[in-house]
């Protein structure tokens, strides 16, 4: 590829530290959340950090919180664990079973989000892309795969509307 | 021309200071008042990385 070519191809993932940060992913969730196997894995972050009090990131002008999102579909359930970019440490669980939920839905506008209503008194909107590039703030990771088959999950199978 | 030029550079700076103050001094009053009306809560409780991955690490690093 010429010179041209490399300039315009944009930046290139490492692949290398993409599947350690996976590695990772899964040895965190599997240590918090029991039977942790049996649910796939992508990450997300939410700007909603009102629940977190701890391991957050400050972005220029939002925080951010960083999540491990696990979903099961035969069990029909979503688990959030909160998490930090460079992927140390990580906290408690929190379930959404869609027989349990208020409404689920996926938000378009101002962005793209899953949303979760677990009851009337809160929310969670999680944001997902197949990968970010700044390190600093997310989890470095590629999932392109992943986030397409939680996209299909959530809209097909834990949406309510 | 190259004096005109320069102050108006300067004028806007000057602007562009003055309103990135003005953000951290509202920002400041209104994260003042939302500490003060909803206290943080408890620190949760917080996992590390299991220790077999750390010392992947440490012996990769050495």
């Amino acid at each position: 590829m010429g010179l041209f070519g490399k300039l315009f191809k944009g930046p290139e993932i490492d692949m290398e530290k993409s599947d350690a940060n996976a590695k990772k992913m899964r040895l965190l969730f599997n240590q918090v959340v029991e039977n942790g196997e049996d649910y796939r894995l992508i990450f997300g972050y939410t700007e909603d950090v009102a629940w977190f009090n701890y391991g957050f990131v400050h972005g220029s002008k939002t925080k951010i919180g960083n999540l491990i999102v696990g979903w099961n579909e035969e069990s029909n359930t979503i688990v959030v664990v909160p998490t930090v970019p460079d992927l140390s440490g990580c906290g408690d669980p929190t379930y959404y079973r869609q027989s349990e939920i208020l409404k689920a839905y996926r938000n378009k506008y101002p962005t793209d989000a899953f949303v979760i209503y677990p009851d009337k008194k809160g929310y969670i909107g999680i944001n997902a892309y197949d990968w970010l590039e700044d390190e600093k703030l997310y989890v470095y990771v590629s999932q392109e795969e992943e986030l397409k088959a939680f996209t299909d999950f959530f809209m097909n199978r834990f949406s309510t509307k | 021309m190259l004096k005109e030029a320069g102050i108006l550079f300067l004028v806007m700076l000057g602007i562009v200071i003055l309103g990135q103050m003005w953000f951290h001094f509202v920002d400041g009053i209104l994260e003042g008042i939302k500490d003060r009306l909803f206290p943080p809560k408890e620190p949760m409780a917080w996992q590390p990385l299991p220790e077999e991955e750390e010392n992947r690490k440490d012996t990769e690093k050495g």
